[in-house]
Protein backbone atom coordinates (compact mmCIF):
# COMPACT_ATOMS: atom_id res chain seq x y z
CA UNK A 1 0.00 0.00 0.00
CA UNK A 2 2.72 2.21 0.48
CA UNK A 3 4.25 2.18 -3.32
CA UNK A 4 0.49 2.74 -4.29
CA UNK A 5 0.33 6.06 -1.91
CA UNK A 6 3.87 6.75 -3.31
CA UNK A 7 2.73 6.27 -7.17
CA UNK A 8 -0.51 8.47 -5.86
CA UNK A 9 1.76 11.28 -4.91
CA UNK A 10 3.47 11.04 -8.27
CA UNK A 11 0.42 11.37 -9.84
CA UNK A 12 -0.79 14.27 -8.28
CA UNK A 13 2.04 16.09 -8.22
CA UNK A 14 1.87 15.82 -12.01
CA UNK A 15 -1.43 17.08 -11.67
CA UNK A 16 -2.38 20.62 -12.33
CA UNK A 17 -2.85 22.72 -9.07
CA UNK A 18 -6.64 23.62 -10.07
CA UNK A 19 -7.81 19.93 -10.53
CA UNK A 20 -5.85 19.25 -7.03
CA UNK A 21 -8.04 21.17 -4.74
CA UNK A 22 -11.77 20.31 -3.90
CA UNK A 23 -13.65 23.40 -3.93
CA UNK A 24 -14.27 24.62 0.07
CA UNK A 25 -17.56 25.72 0.84
CA UNK A 26 -16.12 28.12 3.20
CA UNK A 27 -14.42 31.49 2.34
CA UNK A 28 -11.18 31.98 1.39
CA UNK A 29 -10.42 34.42 4.59
CA UNK A 30 -12.41 32.06 7.08
CA UNK A 31 -10.84 28.79 5.88
CA UNK A 32 -7.28 30.54 5.68
CA UNK A 33 -8.02 31.38 9.68
CA UNK A 34 -9.54 27.85 10.61
CA UNK A 35 -6.53 26.56 8.99
CA UNK A 36 -3.99 28.58 10.97
CA UNK A 37 -5.62 28.19 14.14
CA UNK A 38 -5.50 23.98 13.83
CA UNK A 39 -2.26 23.76 12.61
CA UNK A 40 -1.51 25.58 15.70
CA UNK A 41 -1.49 22.40 17.31
CA UNK A 42 1.12 21.01 14.98
CA UNK A 43 3.75 23.67 16.50
CA UNK A 44 2.41 23.02 20.28
CA UNK A 45 5.70 21.65 21.96
CA UNK A 46 4.04 18.69 23.35
CA UNK A 47 3.01 17.86 19.48
CA UNK A 48 3.57 14.10 18.63
CA UNK A 49 3.44 13.60 14.73
CA UNK A 50 3.18 10.10 14.87
CA UNK A 51 0.29 10.09 17.68
CA UNK A 52 -1.73 13.54 16.11
CA UNK A 53 -0.73 13.94 12.50
CA UNK A 54 -3.92 11.86 11.33
CA UNK A 55 -6.10 13.99 14.14
CA UNK A 56 -4.87 17.52 12.61
CA UNK A 57 -5.83 16.14 9.25
CA UNK A 58 -9.03 14.96 10.27
CA UNK A 59 -10.12 17.93 12.36
CA UNK A 60 -9.24 20.27 9.30
CA UNK A 61 -11.24 18.23 6.86
CA UNK A 62 -14.48 17.93 9.61
CA UNK A 63 -13.81 21.86 9.84
CA UNK A 64 -14.49 22.13 6.16
CA UNK A 65 -10.61 22.89 5.08
CA UNK A 66 -9.53 22.24 1.50
CA UNK A 67 -6.44 19.71 2.14
CA UNK A 68 -3.87 19.98 -0.48
CA UNK A 69 -3.11 16.53 -2.50
CA UNK A 70 -0.59 15.99 -0.32
CA UNK A 71 -1.78 16.68 2.78
CA UNK A 72 -4.58 13.98 1.61
CA UNK A 73 -1.64 11.26 0.61
CA UNK A 74 0.09 11.84 3.92
CA UNK A 75 -3.23 11.51 5.29
CA UNK A 76 -3.72 8.32 4.13
CA UNK A 77 -0.62 7.43 5.07
CA UNK A 78 -0.98 7.99 8.99
CA UNK A 79 -4.15 6.46 8.77
CA UNK A 80 -2.19 2.80 7.37
CA UNK A 81 0.43 3.43 9.93
CA UNK A 82 -2.42 3.50 12.56
CA UNK A 83 -4.12 0.03 11.12
CA UNK A 84 -7.48 2.07 9.12
CA UNK A 85 -6.58 0.87 5.84
CA UNK A 86 -10.30 1.78 5.17
CA UNK A 87 -9.60 5.18 5.81
CA UNK A 88 -6.46 5.46 4.06
CA UNK A 89 -8.34 4.09 0.92
CA UNK A 90 -11.60 6.29 1.93
CA UNK A 91 -9.02 9.61 1.56
CA UNK A 92 -7.47 8.24 -1.81
CA UNK A 93 -10.07 7.44 -3.59
CA UNK A 94 -11.35 10.84 -4.62
CA UNK A 95 -7.94 12.08 -5.88
CA UNK A 96 -7.98 8.47 -7.94
CA UNK A 97 -11.33 9.17 -9.41
CA UNK A 98 -10.26 12.80 -10.00
CA UNK A 99 -7.35 12.35 -11.26
CA UNK A 100 -8.94 9.47 -13.91
CA UNK A 101 -11.49 12.41 -14.73
CA UNK A 102 -9.40 14.79 -16.10
CA UNK B 1 -12.72 -6.41 -16.42
CA UNK B 2 -15.80 -6.92 -14.51
CA UNK B 3 -14.72 -10.35 -14.34
CA UNK B 4 -10.87 -10.41 -13.03
CA UNK B 5 -12.61 -7.83 -10.45
CA UNK B 6 -15.18 -10.35 -9.69
CA UNK B 7 -12.06 -13.02 -9.33
CA UNK B 8 -10.31 -11.05 -7.06
CA UNK B 9 -13.07 -9.95 -4.68
CA UNK B 10 -13.73 -13.40 -4.13
CA UNK B 11 -10.47 -14.08 -3.39
CA UNK B 12 -9.72 -11.32 -1.25
CA UNK B 13 -13.09 -12.74 0.74
CA UNK B 14 -11.55 -16.39 0.74
CA UNK B 15 -7.97 -15.41 1.97
CA UNK B 16 -10.30 -13.17 4.89
CA UNK B 17 -12.58 -16.38 5.53
CA UNK B 18 -9.39 -18.42 6.30
CA UNK B 19 -7.94 -16.31 8.07
CA UNK B 20 -10.45 -16.34 10.20
CA UNK B 21 -10.79 -19.90 10.72
CA UNK B 22 -6.80 -20.10 11.34
CA UNK B 23 -7.11 -18.06 13.98
CA UNK B 24 -10.26 -19.17 15.54
CA UNK B 25 -8.37 -22.27 15.20
CA UNK B 26 -5.59 -21.29 16.87
CA UNK B 27 -7.69 -20.42 20.02
CA UNK B 28 -4.78 -18.30 21.75
CA UNK B 29 -5.05 -15.72 23.85
CA UNK B 30 -2.35 -13.47 21.99
CA UNK B 31 -4.39 -10.69 20.31
CA UNK B 32 -2.33 -10.16 17.33
CA UNK B 33 -4.07 -12.88 14.81
CA UNK B 34 -7.58 -10.91 15.76
CA UNK B 35 -6.49 -8.08 15.08
CA UNK B 36 -5.46 -8.39 11.89
CA UNK B 37 -8.62 -9.87 10.87
CA UNK B 38 -10.15 -6.78 12.57
CA UNK B 39 -7.86 -4.88 10.39
CA UNK B 40 -8.85 -6.83 7.56
CA UNK B 41 -12.57 -6.52 7.94
CA UNK B 42 -11.93 -2.73 8.49
CA UNK B 43 -10.27 -2.81 4.68
CA UNK B 44 -13.37 -4.14 3.59
CA UNK B 45 -15.06 -1.13 5.23
CA UNK B 46 -17.24 -4.13 7.67
CA UNK B 47 -17.01 -2.19 10.40
CA UNK B 48 -19.69 -4.46 12.69
CA UNK B 49 -17.56 -7.64 11.97
CA UNK B 50 -13.71 -5.31 12.23
CA UNK B 51 -15.11 -4.58 15.86
CA UNK B 52 -16.52 -7.90 16.77
CA UNK B 53 -12.61 -9.09 16.08
CA UNK B 54 -11.16 -6.27 18.15
CA UNK B 55 -13.50 -7.08 21.01
CA UNK B 56 -11.64 -10.75 20.57
CA UNK B 57 -8.21 -9.09 20.40
CA UNK B 58 -8.86 -6.73 23.46
CA UNK B 59 -10.59 -8.21 26.38
CA UNK B 60 -8.26 -11.33 26.94
CA UNK B 61 -5.41 -9.34 26.28
CA UNK B 62 -5.51 -6.37 29.37
CA UNK B 63 -2.41 -5.67 29.11
CA UNK B 64 -0.76 -2.11 27.83
CA UNK B 65 -1.22 -3.53 24.52
CA UNK B 66 -4.65 -3.51 25.67
CA UNK B 67 -4.77 0.01 26.18
CA UNK B 68 -3.20 0.72 22.36
CA UNK B 69 -5.65 -2.02 20.65
CA UNK B 70 -8.75 -0.12 22.63
CA UNK B 71 -7.82 3.12 21.20
CA UNK B 72 -7.24 1.61 17.60
CA UNK B 73 -10.45 -0.14 17.93
CA UNK B 74 -12.45 3.16 18.94
CA UNK B 75 -10.49 4.94 16.45
CA UNK B 76 -11.76 2.43 13.50
CA UNK B 77 -14.98 2.81 15.01
CA UNK B 78 -15.58 6.45 15.37
CA UNK B 79 -19.21 6.83 14.27
CA UNK B 80 -19.65 3.57 15.41
CA UNK B 81 -21.86 3.14 18.48
CA UNK B 82 -19.17 0.39 20.08
CA UNK B 83 -16.54 3.56 19.59
CA UNK B 84 -17.45 5.17 22.90
CA UNK B 85 -17.04 1.64 24.85
CA UNK B 86 -13.77 1.00 23.10
CA UNK B 87 -12.66 4.98 24.74
CA UNK B 88 -13.69 3.73 27.82
CA UNK B 89 -11.94 1.24 28.27
CA UNK B 90 -8.51 2.55 26.91
CA UNK B 91 -9.71 5.92 29.14
CA UNK B 92 -10.08 3.27 32.26
CA UNK B 93 -6.99 1.25 31.27
CA UNK B 94 -4.61 4.62 31.13
CA UNK B 95 -3.11 2.51 34.87
CA UNK B 96 -1.52 0.78 32.41
CA UNK B 97 1.13 3.49 31.61
CA UNK B 98 -0.96 5.34 29.05
CA UNK B 99 1.02 8.57 28.15
CA UNK B 100 -0.09 11.86 28.65
CA UNK B 101 -0.85 12.47 24.76
CA UNK B 102 -2.52 8.84 24.10
CA UNK B 103 -4.77 10.16 27.30
CA UNK B 104 -5.05 13.31 25.94
CA UNK B 105 -6.36 11.81 21.84
CA UNK B 106 -8.55 9.14 23.15
CA UNK B 107 -10.09 11.89 25.18
CA UNK B 108 -10.39 13.88 21.67
CA UNK B 109 -11.90 10.51 19.90
CA UNK B 110 -14.28 10.01 22.98
CA UNK B 111 -15.93 13.70 22.79
CA UNK B 112 -15.62 13.14 18.62
CA UNK B 113 -17.66 9.73 19.22
CA UNK B 114 -20.04 11.35 21.05
CA UNK B 115 -20.26 14.25 19.03
CA UNK B 116 -21.00 12.10 15.96
CA UNK B 117 -23.59 10.00 17.82
CA UNK B 118 -25.00 13.46 18.46
CA UNK B 119 -24.66 13.44 22.37
CA UNK B 120 -23.73 17.21 21.89
CA UNK B 121 -23.13 18.14 25.94
CA UNK B 122 -21.07 14.89 26.88
CA UNK B 123 -18.94 15.77 23.77
CA UNK B 124 -18.34 19.38 24.72
CA UNK B 125 -17.80 18.69 28.56
CA UNK B 126 -15.34 16.16 27.19
CA UNK B 127 -13.48 18.21 25.04
CA UNK B 128 -13.24 21.12 27.69
CA UNK B 129 -11.14 18.53 30.19
CA UNK B 130 -8.82 17.88 27.61
CA UNK B 131 -5.03 18.80 29.35
CA UNK B 132 -1.66 19.23 27.04
CA UNK B 133 -1.47 22.12 24.69
CA UNK B 134 -1.71 20.55 21.12
CA UNK B 135 -4.42 18.33 21.97
CA UNK B 136 -6.25 21.28 23.71
CA UNK B 137 -5.86 23.56 20.90
CA UNK B 138 -7.68 20.72 18.16
CA UNK B 139 -10.32 19.94 21.19
CA UNK B 140 -11.04 23.67 21.07
CA UNK B 141 -11.08 23.41 17.39
CA UNK B 142 -14.02 20.59 17.62
CA UNK B 143 -15.65 23.03 19.98
CA UNK B 144 -15.55 25.52 17.08
CA UNK B 145 -16.98 23.04 14.85
CA UNK B 146 -19.60 21.78 17.58
CA UNK B 147 -20.60 25.47 17.66
CA UNK B 148 -21.04 26.07 14.33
Amino acid sequence: MSRILLLLAALMLAAPASAQATRSALGAEREAELRASILAAVAAPDFRSVTMQLEVYRTLKEAGVTLSSAELIDMAEQARKRGLPGEALAVVYPLVSRRCAS
Amino acid sequence: MEHLRDNADEDRHGGLERSVEAARHRNQPQPRPWLLVAQAFAGQQDFERAVEFYELAIFPAQTRLSTDLATRAADLARAHRRAIEFYLLALRDRRYDLRLEELAMAQLNYGIALFKLNRLDEARATWETIQGDAAGILARAWLDIAAQ
